[in-house]
């Protein structure tokens, strides 16, 4: 009878401890970071970044996984379905977490009751590139030559229905010039024939055309952002250079699939943000991409989507860029 | 200038032949040289898991190991085309047509040493042009707009014709059904999902590796396993590694012609090194005294794809060292490996880090005389692995293709997928309907759309700019001229007189 009633408090004792346990035990095995875009790209850079302060703090392999496809829908799609068990997360994005909800008619994956938020890792500004043979050298500059020859009004883009092929409408939009969409496969190409003078500027991230404005191909205007940006201190930003109303800045964020154990996630957040103010994440993340590390809480990033995903439906909208 | 050269050389030499950096690339290309070898696993998906061990190397060792993994595949490549049928990426398809016809008649050993000769050769000279021309040429590069794009796939088009040695119609058809297999995809252009039936996998289109392993590996098994007796009969003895004199001089034009082609086509970043080894096989099968041999084991068609497929994968390094504009995935790995160690690619490498930029054109060629060195003694290891009895080669040969085509996007899809190529390649091979025009098509077909809708996009509709542009004009001028080659009733007799296949 005493056994009995032993081992019963035993097991209640032992029933408790269990579940508190087993958070606290996490992570017992290598955890996955699901990359929904092709090694070497600005996600995979942040991913990998993330990742190697994530595997020291945890004491676990942060494994890399990359999924491409469909504008990172095939690895979201997978996240949403997979466990959530604290082992998948997810480098998420402007595309996969705001353009892609109104951009794809069919999303197979919803990007806000699919998702934990983790933190939004931080903003990435694009820019105004020409080409630098034209006669410009300023936005005004290119707006009064955009009105006036009808021959230099293309624009290139990473793809179409991406934030570089919208800001290009938008912007055409808000200097009231009908500018033609030249689509490409990811920015390098698109980079290629604005430097080789076949389409007249583009929008894409800054440090991806630094290059080429180095070697004298391309020519930086202005930067997408609310502020200046530390790598081009003398380029002035959309608003300054005259066009109002336009600030476009992608961002990167973590996440893992909705229903993973809060105690994961707060130790997540907490670990992700501590190796994001790191002077190694720092030097990779702000000189080599140009980010503006935020590093926020998981609410803020909720609330900047809340924000996000009804804007860029609207501009996806005005571009008449739809995929079923 | 000159001497600038010689001590900008020098200081290459000096940092790419330090102990660390040398043992660096003797690893990038023992890796890549065992990846290229095995069927399916290729050097983006190689790069792509070491390039998180490389961010805790300094810079220089880093960018020699994943170049030497990068060349080295390209090397490695060329034994499964050659031994086993069995092209792991597009630049070995037209190795396979001449290398496995001469490891089927006992000269494997011959056909890999060209190979390896060819390439060591296409190598060095391409170092010398990366590192004497490098910003004159990647300008070559700007030059080339969509118009120029199209015109130079219509000209591979109408040359693949010549990659098949069989009926002229089912040439035709094959690359029909190519471009086909090619629009399945999102149309870059209005982000419109083509023939996708609802399934995400094919949004991006499908794979080249998949479509490669399953109709070249998994086909050539399924038709290989139900004619087993037969198969053996097929490996006759294998004689003579070494090349003899006459060979050796039979293939210093073809490896002349083929790296300077290779060359020129790898400085552009739009696909042109991808085109390269094609071009070079067409080339030398119009202008080799050996034609009438093409598909039937001539060391020639060895000697000219091999050599520009290593010219074209060297000189692929041209615009991303210079301009920061990667041509091929690979690349694009390079260039996000340069972004994590703080360098950013441009111009700027050469001048602001002279010992990276020369040092790693350095390395290459000590890369490549490394390459040469380690494969000449594996070729006797090589020739051997035909000889084992193919119940054992083929589960083998299957686990790796698997294994390659898995490592493309971590999905069991393309594994399946590549299934229903194996099927649809052991079909090929029953209707004698030959892979490789195919897979130009494939490749080719949805580049031409993209560029020729890019160029319309352009220039407003009007298609007088493919004419009007003169590198553009030149080369349709030329697919023109082979295409009447191919159709003048007179000229078409004699061309199946020297291509029709005797069995």
């Amino acid at each position: 009878m005493i056994r009995r009633e032993f081992i019963l408090a035993a097991a209640a004792v032992l029933s408790c401890v269990s579940l508190p346990a087993s958070a606290q035990a996490w992570p017992t095995k290598p955890i996955a970071y699901v990359v929904p875009f092709t090694a070497g790209g600005t996600t995979d850079v942040v991913g990998r970044t993330v990742a190697q302060h994530l595997s020291t703090a945890l004491g676990q392999p942060v494994v890399i996984e990359n999924r491409p496809g469909a504008a990172g829908a095939v690895g979201a799609t997978y996240t949403a379905k997979a466990k959530p068990d604290g082992y998948t997360l997810m480098g998420g994005t402007i595309s996969t977490h705001a353009i892609n909800a109104g951009l794809y008619k069919n999303l197979p994956y919803d990007p806000v009751k699919d998702f934990e938020p983790i933190t939004l890792v931080g903003f990435i500004p694009n820019a105004l590139y020409v080409n630098a043979q034209l006669p410009v050298n300023s936005v005004a500059d290119l707006v009064a030559l955009l009105k006036k020859d009808a021959n230099v009004r293309t624009f290139a883009s990473s793809g179409a229905g991406t934030s570089t092929h919208l800001a290009g409408e938008l912007f055409g939009d808000i200097v009231g010039v009908p500018v033609t969409h030249v689509a490409y496969k990811g920015s390098p190409q698109a980079f290629q024939d604005v430097a080789g003078g076949q389409v007249a500027f583009m929008f894409d991230q800054l440090t991806a055309g630094a290059g080429l404005v180095k070697a004298g191909k391309l020519k930086l205007l202005a930067v997408t952002s609310p502020k200046r940006s530390p790598l081009a201190p003398e380029t002035p930003t959309m608003a300054e250079a005259g066009v109002k109303d336009f600030e476009m800045v992608s961002w990167q964020a973590v996440y893992a699939p909705r229903g993973t154990p809060k105690e994961i996630v707060k130790r997540l957040h907490a670990e992700i943000v501590k190796g994001l103010k790191s002077q190694d994440a720092r030097d990779k993340l702000e000189k080599g991409i140009s980010m503006e590390i935020v590093a926020s809480s998981p609410e803020e990033l909720t609330a900047l989507m809340q924000r996000e995903i009804p804007r860029w439906a609207a501009l996806v909208k005005k571009s008449g860029a739809t995929v079923d | 200038m000159d001497a600038s050269i010689f001590a900008n050389l020098g200081l290459g030499l000096q940092t790419a032949a330090s102990a660390v950096n040398l043992a660096y690339c003797l690893f990038g290309v023992v890796m890549g040289t065992a990846i290229g070898v095995l069927p399916g696993l290729g050097p983006v998906a190689t790069i792509a898991m070491l390039l998180p061990v490389t961010f805790g190397l300094p810079p220089v060792s880093a960018l020699i190991m994943l170049a030497g993994i990068f060349y080295g595949a390209q090397y490695g490549g060329s034994t499964t085309a050659i031994l086993i049928n069995l092209p792991g990426e597009s630049s070995s398809v037209v190795t396979a047509l001449d290398g496995h016809e001469m490891a089927k008649q006992g000269r494997a050993g011959k056909a890999l040493a060209t190979a390896a000769l060819a390439s060591f050769f296409a190598g060095t000279v391409t170092t010398v042009l990366i590192a004497l021309f490098s910003p004159p040429l990647a300008e070559i590069a700007l030059k080339f707009g969509p118009a120029e794009y199209f015109s130079l796939m219509v000209l591979g088009l109408v040359a693949s014709v010549v990659l098949a040695h069989g009926s002229l119609l089912h040439a035709i058809g094959m690359i029909v059904f190519g471009l086909l297999l090619g629009i399945v995809g999102t149309d870059v252009n209005a982000n419109v999902a083509r023939y996708t039936f609802g399934v995400p996998e094919l949004l991006d289109g499908i794979n080249f590796v998949v479509v490669a392993m399953g109709v070249f590996g998994l086909g050539e098994i399924i038709s290989n396993l139900e004619k087993e007796g037969e198969r053996s009969l097929l490996v006759k003895k294998v004689t003579g590694l070494m090349l003899a004199r006459d060979e050796l001089k039979a293939i210093a034009a073809p490896a002349l012609r083929g790296t300077a082609l290779g060359s020129i086509l790898g400085i552009l970043p739009g696909g042109g090194a991808m085109l390269s080894s094609f071009a070079a096989y067409a080339l030398e099968k119009k202008v080799s005294r050996n034609a009438k041999n093409f598909g039937k084991g001539a060391i020639e068609g060895v000697a000219a794809p091999e050599a520009a497929n290593n010219a074209g994968a060297q000189s692929s390094f041209i615009p991303m060292l210079t301009l920061g504009i990667p041509s091929n995935p690979v690349m694009a790995l390079m260039i996000g490996a340069m972004i994590m160690q703080g360098i950013q690619p441009g111009p700027s490498v050469m001048t602001e880090q002279p010992a990276l930029f020369w040092g790693l054109v350095a390395s290459m060629w000590i890369g490549n005389l490394m390459l040469v060195v380690l494969n000449l003694p594996l070729i006797g290891l090589w020739v051997r692995m035909v000889s084992v009895p193919y119940h054992f080669l083929f589960p083998a040969i299957m686990v790796f293709c698997a294994i390659g085509v898995f490592s493309l996007a971590n999905t069991t899809f393309d594994i399946y997928f590549m299934a229903v190529f194996g099927l649809a390649g052991y079909l090929f091979r029953k209707l004698e309907c030959e892979p490789a025009p195919m897979l130009l098509g494939f490749i080719l077909g949805p580049m031409m759309e993209e560029f020729l809708r890019r160029t319309l996009l352009l220039s407003k509709g009007n298609p007088l700019v493919l004419v009007s542009r003169p590198i553009s004009a030149t080369m349709l001028a030329i697919a023109a001229l082979a295409m009447l080659t191919v159709l003048l009733p007179a000229l078409r007799k004699k061309r199946e007189e020297v291509f029709v296949e005797d069995d």
